[in-house]
């Protein structure tokens, strides 16, 4: 029974270990965390009209689902005094978001038929997900990201759909980080 | 208690894992059903009916909405009851759309999805035609390719048949085109049967059976031409050299040539053994970038290589063109021995390029003795003088052309009476002349009635036009010297344009010519100005009034206005710009339609504030809230 417990514990590890642990005390640039996280603010809303012209769509189960993909809320000491006390907290739940909204981005649900623009907003926010979430991973320190896992195989009609969802619920979550990076530049820099 | 506990531990924490992993942000839910008939893949430019069935918790809808590629239909849909809807398209055309539908629901703002679907038109396939089953020489695969046929837009597969026709053994390959077939799996003899069966959703048909023996279907391995080589001999040549890794030693091989320049080529079929080096012996023309590529086959066999890569030389400036010959290279004997099989009309192309050699050089001594001989003979000289003037016309040799002579103004002399009372006055085309062209009074018949049509003619039109006007002008019309004698005509600057003759039919009706006479009535002005053009003072037919009258009428045409004729190359730009009439708008000054001048809209949407803080959900329902607003 120990056996087990133990097994099941290690294999908890990881997930724990993402969710909670304090990655070291390495501050970000936030200068420059700031400067990217604004032109991602951009870049996501002006992304979001191209996806047609779309209704958003109510669904049964939707407080559900949104409960299911990372969010940046009071608990995870986002705000100023948060912070101040320690902002790794808040840097690492906004990298696993960066990593959840850029894995999607290169999903098919994004590169899969209708094909969009090769070099249009999209791929342009794809990037720059993918710089800032390099911005936030201290050199030689691996941030958890296994648990991101591609997307199950969407059909055409669904891509649509998805990501009128995923860009919706992308600008909310950048609004939020680009303000954190904003109060950090200003009084968090060194 | 502890087992149950640990197992329950392990399904939430799946459950954490599984959501992380494809969390709701990913998922579609469907609220009802959606079908398309007669099928989701169907025949391009049928028909076809999409519906839509609701079935919401807790919602009957009060209308229901049908999406196509994201866009809103708002046409043909048809209520069949309270949950379902249709949705009919006439003649459907698209190889692919998305469709989804949609329900409003009372007391909710947002539209709840029903479900969607992916549809698909297209055609059945064709026969697949000219089946090709070949082995490229050490690729250890036969290569089967066909003609699928039209496009069919949707997915389509083919279904490749071998059947050994001596163990009766049959193998089937799935393709989407063509098939690579590995040798090795072909363990049922040499001879084969194959053939091509292409299926989709909307049918299947099948290809003629092929039969094929594998030492046939061989193609030997590439050729290639390693390089070229001139040669300066009593008459230079150069040498194409090239070889094959085949292990097959009879071929058939095809050389081809050209200028680089040229379109056509010039081709040499022979064969040969090509475990040696080949080189190939050329007779071109100096300075000249020549292309050359080679292909062979199986003697006797029916598939070709490729044409070998493009390979250019440039001949030397000293070279001669004649014909080429082939040699192959011994290397034993390290000399040249003619080892290559011509074919016969080869050779009788060079006989031919030989004996037209022949002839131009026989002309040409033939044609220099006479002239030598015409040089030096006076006698001949002058008796050849004189049959050539007893033989053209009188007026062409006199020192001062006389019109009299002309035939066509004999013709005109019979046919007016009027110009024949005018004859006689000796017509000056000096300056003080023109002047009197502005005097003169049109009456109001004889101006143009389709003036607004020629303003807007073409500016080729209008360019003749300004020509024309410039002969007309006294500052620009050439008048010969009565003392040079014969000058050119120059009625080239006037085509005889039918906008003239229209405009004016006074002159036209008084020459009244008939109409078989070279058709006068058409070609009056025409006729007249190569008149105009000869010696004045043998201009003794045409009158002086007839001419300024016709002046007079193309200034007064409007088409161009003096202005334009004083400077000739500002005329031109100007005649531009005036053939459109001023109250319209001019197409050409507008260098881009309205629509793209306007549509450069920007975005002004406003970014929410970084400054303040609150949770990420309230952003979200803030969005929302925009969202709905903007509907």
């Amino acid at each position: 029974m120990l056996w087990s417990r133990a097994l099941i514990l290690l294999l908890l590890l990881p997930w724990t270990a993402q969710g909670q642990a304090v990655p070291g005390d390495s501050s970000p640039v936030w200068a420059q965390c700031q400067q990217l996280s604004q032109k991602l603010c951009m870049l996501a809303w002006n992304a979001h009209p191209l996806m047609g012209h779309m209704d958003l769509l109510g669904e049964d189960d939707d407080e559900e689902t949104t409960n299911e993909v990372p969010h940046i809320q009071c608990g995870d000491r986002c705000d100023p005094q948060g912070l101040r006390d320690n902002s790794q907290f808040c840097l690492q739940r906004i990298h696993q978001g960066l990593i959840f909204y850029e894995k999607l981005l290169g999903s098919d649900i994004f590169t899969g038929e209708p094909a969009l623009l090769p070099d249009g907003p999209v791929s342009q926010l794809h990037a720059s997900l993918l710089g800032l979430s390099q911005l936030l991973q201290p050199e030689g320190h691996q941030r958890e990201t296994q648990l991101t896992l591609s997307p199950r195989p969407s059909q055409p009609w669904q891509r649509l759909l998805l990501r009128f969802k995923i860009l919706r619920s992308l600008q909310a979550f950048v609004a939020v980080a680009a303000r954190v990076f904003a109060y950090g530049a200003a009084t968090l820099s060194p | 208690m502890n087992h149950v506990t640990v197992q329950w531990d392990v399904v939430i924490a799946l459950y954490i894992f599984f959501n992380w992993c494809h969390g709701g942000i990913t998922n579609i839910n469907c609220s009802g059903h959606i079908w398309v008939e007669p099928a989701t893949i169907f025949k391009m430019g049928m028909n076809i009916s999409v519906y839509c069935q609701a079935a919401i918790k807790n919602c009957q809808p009060t209308k229901l909405y049908f999406y196509k590629s994201g866009i809103k239909e708002r046409f043909q849909i048809t209520r069949i009851n309270k949950t379902t809807a249709r949705l009919w398209y006439k003649n459907f055309t698209e190889p692919h759309a998305s469709m989804y539908c949609t329900a409003a629901c009372p007391g909710r703002s947002q539209e709840t999805l029903i479900c969607g679907e992916d549809i698909s038109s297209g055609y059945p396939p064709d026969v697949p035609d000219e089946v090709t089953c070949v082995i490229y020489e050490y690729s250890g695969n036969m290569t089967c390719t066909w003609k699928a046929g039209k496009p069919t837009y949707i997915n389509t597969k083919y279904v490749v048949y071998v059947k050994s026709l001596e163990t009766e053994e049959e193998q089937q390959y799935l393709t989407s085109g063509y098939i690579n077939i590995s040798t090795d799996s072909l363990q049922g003899g040499k001879n084969y049967l194959v053939w091509v069966q292409a299926a989709n959703a909307l049918g299947m048909e099948e290809s003629k059976h092929l039969q094929i023996h594998l030492d046939d279907i061989v193609i030997p391995s590439a050729s290639i031409i390693s390089k070229a080589e001139n040669i300066n001999a009593t008459v230079p040549k150069t040498i194409i050299y090239w070889n094959s890794q085949t292990t097959i030693e009879k071929v058939s091989c095809e050389m081809r040539y050209k200028a680089a320049t040229y379109q056509t080529w010039n081709v040499k079929e022979f064969d040969t053994n090509l475990t040696h080096e080949q080189q190939l012996e050329f007779y071109l023309e100096p300075n000249i970038k020549y292309v050359f590529q080679v292909r062979c086959q199986r003697t006797g066999k029916r598939y070709w290589q490729h044409w070998s890569s493009p390979f250019f030389h440039k001949t030397p400036e000293t070279v001669f063109q004649v014909m080429p010959k082939s040699f192959q290279h011994d290397t034993q004997n390290s000399g040249l021995v003619f080892a290559s099989i011509f074919k016969g009309h080869i050779t009788s192309d060079n006989r031919q390029d030989i004996g037209l050699l022949l002839g131009m050089i026989f002309f040409a001594v033939i044609l220099s003795v006479l002239s030598l001989t015409g040089i030096f003979n006076r006698s001949l000289r002058t008796g050849i003088k004189r049959r050539i003037l007893s033989l053209i016309p009188k007026w062409l040799h006199e020192d001062i052309p006389n019109i009299e002579n002309s035939n066509v103004v004999k013709m005109l002399q019979e046919k007016s009476e009027f110009m024949n009372s005018n004859s006689n006055e000796q017509v000056l085309y000096v300056d003080p002349v023109i002047t009197e062209i502005q005097e003169i009074f049109l009456p109001e018949e004889h101006k143009p009635t389709d003036y607004q049509k020629e303003k807007n003619a073409g500016s080729l039109e209008s360019r003749d036009c300004l020509q024309k006007s410039l002969f007309t002008d006294t500052t620009v019309v050439y008048i010969p010297d009565l003392n040079t004698g014969y000058k050119p005509q120059i009625s080239n600057f006037l085509p005889g344009g039918n906008h003239l003759s229209n405009n004016d039919e006074t002159p036209s009706s008084t020459l009244n010519p008939p109409v078989d006479s070279l058709d006068l009535e058409k070609n009056a002005r025409l006729k007249k100005y190569t008149n105009f053009a000869f010696s004045v003072s043998s201009m003794n037919l045409l009158s002086n009034t007839l001419l300024l009258e016709e002046l007079s009428l193309i200034l007064n045409q409007g088409e161009c206005s003096p202005a334009d004729i004083q400077n000739p190359i500002q005329g031109e730009t100007t005649m531009l710009v005036e053939n459109s009439s001023p109250n319209e708008t001019i197409p050409e000054q507008t260098l881009l339609p309205d629509e793209f001048v306007s549509c450069s809209g920007i975005m002004n949407e406003e970014l929410p504030s970084v400054n303040s803080y609150f949770p990420q959900n309230i952003l979200e329902s803030h969005f929302n809230r925009i969202s709905f607003l903007e509907k």
